[in-house]
């Protein structure tokens, strides 16, 4: 079965380069910049995975994710969130993310928690 | 009250709100029958992404542009107040105050008795550089705002301290966001070591990711190094 991965990172590069390592056979991959549309997002390509920047315009990572998190059915949908704040793992508690990436990482952790949700 | 959407600061970190509220204390003490109020013009901390993210409170409809302001209406809430009140507002912020505060001393404060006329005087600091502070004094209509040298001193004084508390502010704020926006880029070059470093068999190729992982760590270790200095 094809799985879907959103990811909302306003920096272009790093943006792009998580789509060119989670491309894969059997993956959808979505790339966005800004996060004001992540409910139509959803609706459109029912993800099984977010990866979401904390410091995003317009409306910012967290709110974003708790408007997902607000509608029950799409408790399904693992989160990740990844930021250089130094309270990612509150902040990702706090909002019911998954899991949380402290910038900066490296591949392999980047790989190895991607895939970890993924297979859940 | 100020709310930050950045989780690393709070309100009670901002130098300008602690040096207001030690201001208002003294004014408070000097002058008890009338309204005193900050305008602080501060664009840039306000308009930076996760800068001050206002809790927006209507003051009636003032522009809140000085020659506009509705003091009637900005006295109708200041008599509401019973402590003093901190007010942020970026809704436009190229001709709002970034800041504001009031204190509600005597003059009927937590009365909300609104049939007052009320006079006022607009002191504004000389030297603006990137900030514009004003303070008004506002008193019933017949009391007098006439001030001594001594306390137009001390007007400008406390605007000239606040004006140095909100530069530290606006410095520590372009500190944390310069070490936060650092980390981003530094993440694409590590994941770009580690895509270089998973071509063994390009041993060009591998040494380039290595020397890559090295010198991210070393700038990782400078930025968390600057981080202690500058806490400490």
């Amino acid at each position: 079965m094809e799985q879907c991965i959103l990811i909302y990172e306003d920096d272009r590069d790093l943006l792009e380069l998580c789509k060119i390592i989670l491309t894969g056979p059997g993956r959808t991959i979505k790339t966005f910049n800004r996060c004001e549309n992540i409910i139509s997002d959803v609706e459109r390509f029912h993800p099984d995975l977010i990866l979401m920047d904390l410091w995003i315009p317009e409306i910012g990572g967290k709110k974003a994710i708790e408007l997902v998190k607000e509608d029950k059915s799409n408790d399904h949908i693992a989160v990740i969130l990844f930021s250089a704040n130094a309270e990612i793992e509150q902040i990702s508690d706090d909002i019911g993310a998954n899991d949380f990436l402290k910038k900066p990482f490296d591949l392999m952790n980047f790989k190895k928690t991607v895939e970890k949700h993924l297979c859940n | 009250m100020l709310d930050l959407q950045r989780t690393d600061q709070s309100d009670n970190e901002l130098k300008v709100v602690k040096a207001m509220q030690y201001v208002l204390d003294i004014l408070q003490l000097i002058w008890p029958d009338r309204i005193a109020l900050f305008l602080i013009r501060q664009v840039d901390l306000m308009e930076k992404p996760g800068g001050i993210k206002p809790e927006f409170k209507v003051i009636g409809s003032p522009s809140m542009q000085l020659n506009t302001i509705d003091y009637k209406v900005l006295y109708e809430f200041c008599s509401e107040l019973t402590q003093p009140f901190f007010y942020a507002d970026n809704t436009d912020a190229a001709f709002l105050p970034g800041l504001m505060a009031i204190l509600p001393l005597g003059l009927n404060a937590g009365s909300g008795k609104t049939d007052l006329n009320l006079n006022e005087h607009i002191f504004k600091q000389e030297d603006e550089g990137d900030f514009l502070n004003f303070f008004c004094l506002m008193a019933k209509d017949g009391d007098s705002l006439k001030l001594t040298e001594n306390e137009s001193d001390i007007i400008f004084n406390f605007l000239n301290l606040i004006d140095c508390f909100q530069k530290l502010d606006d410095y520590t704020f372009k500190l944390k966001a310069f070490r936060h926006d650092l980390r981003t880029p530094l993440t694409s070059v590590s994941m770009i070591s580690g895509l270089l470093q998973q071509e063994p068999e390009n041993s060009e190729f591998y040494e380039l990711g290595k020397m890559l992982k090295s010198a991210t760590g070393k700038i990782e270790g400078l930025i968390n190094d600057f981080k202690a200095d500058i806490e400490s």
